[in-house]
C-alpha cells in the first residue's frame, strides 16, 4: 500500500473517531428516540469500519504496492503551492484590502508568476479583469464587494 | 391531455422575454462550460447560483437547467476536436469522435453529435411529461421509511457505479452525511459541530463546498497535469450529415435515447453511465465491432444521445419524488430549496408555472442548443485555443467571488479552499466526490426520514423491511452492497476449478 492510500486511511480513521466521540457528547439518544448526536454517531461508526475495510483489502490485494513515480506525481508541486498562496491570500485579505485592490494584485500575480506573462500584459489584463468583474458583480447583480482600508 | 393543457401554461411561461433570455444564458453558459475543459456543468451551476438570488425562481430553474443540458452538448466539441473530454459524460466520444477528426470527418461527427443530443433531448422531455404527474402522484403514498430507503438505494447505486471501488464510494457517501450533519439540527435545534463559528450554525454551504471540489479542485489538477491541449488541425467541413450517416446512426440515436432515459431516472444513474452504457451496446449489436474507436459514426451518435436523454430524465425523479439522482440534480435541488421551493410530489400542485416553465423550457432550450451548436463551432473552436494560463485566473475570480458573494463571509472562501484541496488530494487516491455531494445535500433528509420512521416504529428498525415499497428498495441497496463478494466469490470458485 503506498502513503497516500495510507494517509487517506488514516485521515478517515480519525475523523471518524473525531465525529463519534463528538456525537456522544450531543447525545445519542435510544432508536425509539434518537436525540441530534444519532446520526453523526452512527455514521461515524460506519466510516472507521469503513476505512478498517478498505485498509485489510487493501493490505490483502497489494493496491498501490509498486512506488508510483513520485516525480511526476508531485510534478509542478510549486504551481499548486503558490495557487493554494494566492487564494488563502484573497481570502484573509479582501475584507481589510477591499475587492479592488486585492483582485488587481491577485490577478497580476497570477497573470504574471503563474501564467508567465509579461509585465505590461499581466498589469493590463489584470486591470481589465478587476474593471470587468467590478462592472458585472458590483454595478450589474448589485452583490456588495468589500471597500476595505482604502474605501474603494 | 391534462399534461398537453400543463405543458402549454409551461410554453406561456418560458415565451417571456425575461425567460427566454436566461433560458439562452443558461444553455451559451452551459455550452461554453461543456466546450471548456478543467470546468464542468456542477462547478458552473454553483458559480452562476449567487446571480439567481434576485430572479425568479423560475427564471433562476430556467437558467441553471439550461446550463446542465446545455452542457452535455458543449462537451463533444472537445472530444472530437482535442481528444479530451469538456465534462465526463462525453469522455467516451473521444474513442471514435476524435478518430472520425483525423479521417477528416470532424464535421459530421460534430454534427451528429448536434442532431443526436437534439433527437435524445426532446424524446427524453416527452418522457418526463408523461411520466412525472403519474410518478407524483404515486409518491404521494410514501411515507418517511420509503424515503429512507429510496434515498439509501440512491445513495448506494451512485456509490456503487460512480466509484472503481465501493468502499471508496460508500467512504465518500458517508463523508457527505458528516458534513451535512454540520449546523443546527432540524428538530431539537442544537447546534451541532459548530465550535462557535457562527457560518456553521447553517450548515456547511453546499455552494462553497461543491465550487471547491468541482472548481479549485479541478484547476488544481490541471495545473499540475498541464495537459497538451493541441487542437487536431483539420478542415471541419460539412457539419451536415449525408444519408448514409444518418442512416448509420438513427437506430444509434434511438438506443440511445432509450439507454439514458432509463439510466437517468434510476437513483445513481446519469448521463455519465448513460453514455458508457450506449457505448458497449452499440459494440454489441454492431456488424463490425472492429470499426469501434476507429472512427465508428455509431460510437458518437449513441453517446452523446444516451447523455442528452440522461441529462434530461434526471428531472423525473427530482421533480416528482424530491430524490436527485446525481451530483448535478442534487445541486439543482439545492437551488431550488434556496429559492424556497421544496421539490417533490407537491410541486407540481404548488408550483405549477416552476415545474412546466422548466419542462418547457428545456424544449425552447433544445432547439436553442442546436442553433448555437452547429453555426457557432468556429466559435467554440477558438475559445478552445485560450490558453490556460489565462483561462484559470479567470476560473479562481469567479469561484472567490462567486462564493464571497452568497453572504459576503470570507469563512466560506476558507471552506472552499479547504474542500478544493481536500478533493484534490483524495481524486489522487481515486475517491469521487458525486456520491459526497449527493449524500450532503440528502443528508439532512436521510436525516429526518430516519428519525420519523424510528419515532413511528417506536425504536423497530423492522418498519425498513416489512413495508413493501421500502423493503424493495432496501433489498436492491443490499444486493448492490454485496454484489461485490459474489464477484470475489465466482472468481474464487472458477481459479479452483482450473
Amino acid at each position: 500500500m503506498n502513503l497516500a492510500e495510507r494517509i487517506a486511511i488514516l485521515f478517515w480513521f480519525l475523523l471518524a473517531l473525531f465525529f463519534s466521540s463528538e456525537s456522544k457528547k450531543l447525545g445519542i439518544g435510544e432508536l425509539s428516540n434518537p436525540a441530534p448526536g444519532f446520526l453523526p454517531f452512527v455514521s461515524g461508526i460506519l466510516l472507521g469500519l469503513l476505512s478498517i475495510l478498505l485498509y485489510l483489502k487493501n493490505r490483502a490485494q497489494g493496491v498501490g504496492s509498486k512506488r508510483k513515480e513520485i516525480k511526476k506525481d508531485l510534478g509542478n508541486r510549486k504551481k499548486i503551492f503558490w495557487a493554494l498562496g494566492v487564494l488563502l491570500f484573497y481570502c484573509m485579505f479582501l475584507d481589510w484590502l477591499g475587492f479592488l485592490l486585492v483582485t488587481f494584485v491577485t490577478m497580476t500575480f497570477l497573470y504574471k508568476k503563474m501564467g508567465g506573462r509579461r509585465w505590461q500584459l499581466a498589469l493590463f489584463a489584470s486591470f481589465l479583469t478587476t474593471a470587468a468583474s467590478y462592472s458585472v458583480f458590483q454595478l450589474w447583480l448589485l452583490v456588495n464587494l468589500p471597500k476595505g482600508v482604502l474605501g474603494f | 391531455m391534462h399534461s398537453l393543457h400543463d405543458l402549454l401554461m409551461g410554453f406561456y411561461v418560458i415565451f417571456t422575454p425575461s425567460n427566454m433570455f436566461f433560458c439562452f444564458i443558461g444553455v451559451l453558459f452551459g455550452t461554453l462550460v461543456g466546450v471548456l475543459p478543467g470546468i464542468g456543468p456542477v462547478a458552473a451551476m454553483s458559480l452562476l447560483l449567487p446571480g439567481t438570488f434576485s430572479l425568479t425562481p423560475v427564471s433562476a430553474m430556467i437558467m441553471l437547467a439550461g446550463i446542465y443540458y446545455g452542457a452535455m452538448y458543449g462537451g463533444s466539441t472537445t472530444s472530437i476536436l482535442v481528444n479530451i473530454p469538456g465534462e465526463a459524460a462525453s469522455i467516451v466520444t473521444c474513442l471514435d469522435g476524435y478518430q472520425m477528426a483525423r479521417e477528416g470527418r470532424a464535421g459530421v461527427a460534430l454534427g451528429i453529435s448536434a442532431f443526436g443530443s437534439f433527437i435524445a433531448g426532446t424524446l427524453s422531455l416527452i418522457g418526463l411529461m408523461f411520466l412525472a404527474p403519474p410518478l407524483s402522484e404515486f409518491a404521494l403514498k410514501f411515507g418517511p421509511p420509503e424515503y429512507l430507503s429510496l434515498m439509501v438505494l440512491g445513495l448506494v447505486t451512485l456509490s456503487f457505479l460512480f466509484s472503481g471501488s465501493l468502499l471508496k464510494g460508500l467512504i465518500m457517501t458517508v463523508f457527505g452525511l458528516l458534513v451535512g450533519s454540520i449546523g443546527m439540527d432540524y428538530i431539537s435545534g442544537i447546534p451541532r459541530f459548530t465550535y462557535g463559528i457562527d457560518t456553521l450554525v447553517d450548515g456547511v454551504g453546499l455552494i462553497p463546498i461543491v465550487i471547491g471540489m468541482f472548481g479549485i479542485a479541478e484547476v488544481l489538477a490541471n495545473l499540475q497535469e498541464e495537459s497538451n491541449r493541441e487542437i487536431f488541425k483539420t478542415h471541419i467541413g460539412n457539419l451536415l450529415p449525408s444519408l448514409k450517416d444518418w442512416f448509420d446512426s438513427i437506430w444509434a440515436i434511438l438506443r440511445g435515447t432509450l439507454i439514458g432515459f432509463f439510466l437517468g431516472i434510476l437513483p445513481g444513474g446519469g448521463p455519465i453511465i448513460s453514455s458508457f452504457a450506449s457505448y458497449a451496446v452499440e459494440k454489441k449489436v454492431s456488424k463490425h465491432p472492429e470499426r469501434f474507436g476507429r472512427g465508428a459514426i455509431q460510437g458518437v451518435a449513441g453517446p452523446e444521445s444516451a447523455n442528452n436523454a440522461a441529462a434530461g430524465a434526471g428531472f423525473v425523479p427530482l421533480l416528482s419524488l424530491g430524490i436527485p439522482t446525481n451530483a448535478m440534480m442534487a445541486l439543482l435541488m439545492g437551488a431550488l430549496i434556496i429559492h424556497g421551493i421544496q421539490p417533490g410530489p407537491m410541486m407540481m400542485n404548488q408550483h405549477p408555472d416552476i415545474f412546466w416553465g422548466v419542462i418547457a423550457s428545456m424544449y425552447i432550450g433544445n432547439f436553442m442548443l442546436l442553433c448555437l451548436n452547429l453555426p457557432l463551432i468556429g466559435l467554440w473552436v477558438k475559445i478552445l485555443k485560450v490558453p490556460y494560463s489565462i483561462l484559470f485566473p479567470l476560473i479562481f475570480l469567479f469561484c472567490l467571488i462567486g462564493v464571497y458573494s452568497l453572504n459576503n463571509n470570507w469563512v466560506e472562501i476558507l471552506i472552499m479552499i479547504v474542500f478544493g484541496v481536500i478533493t484534490f488530494f483524495l481524486r489522487k487516491v481515486d475517491y469521487e466526490p458525486a456520491p459526497f455531494v449527493l449524500a450532503l445535500v440528502l443528508g439532512p433528509m436521510l436525516e429526518t426520514a430516519l428519525r420519523q420512521s424510528l419515532l413511528l416504529s417506536k425504536g423497530s428498525l423492522a418498519i425498513f423491511f416489512t413495508r413493501p415499497l421500502s423493503a424493495l428498495f432496501m433489498g436492491a441497496a443490499f444486493l448492490l452492497l454485496v454484489s461485490p463478494f459474489f464477484r470475489i466469490l465466482r472468481e474464487r470458485l472458477r481459479s479452483t476449478e482450473r
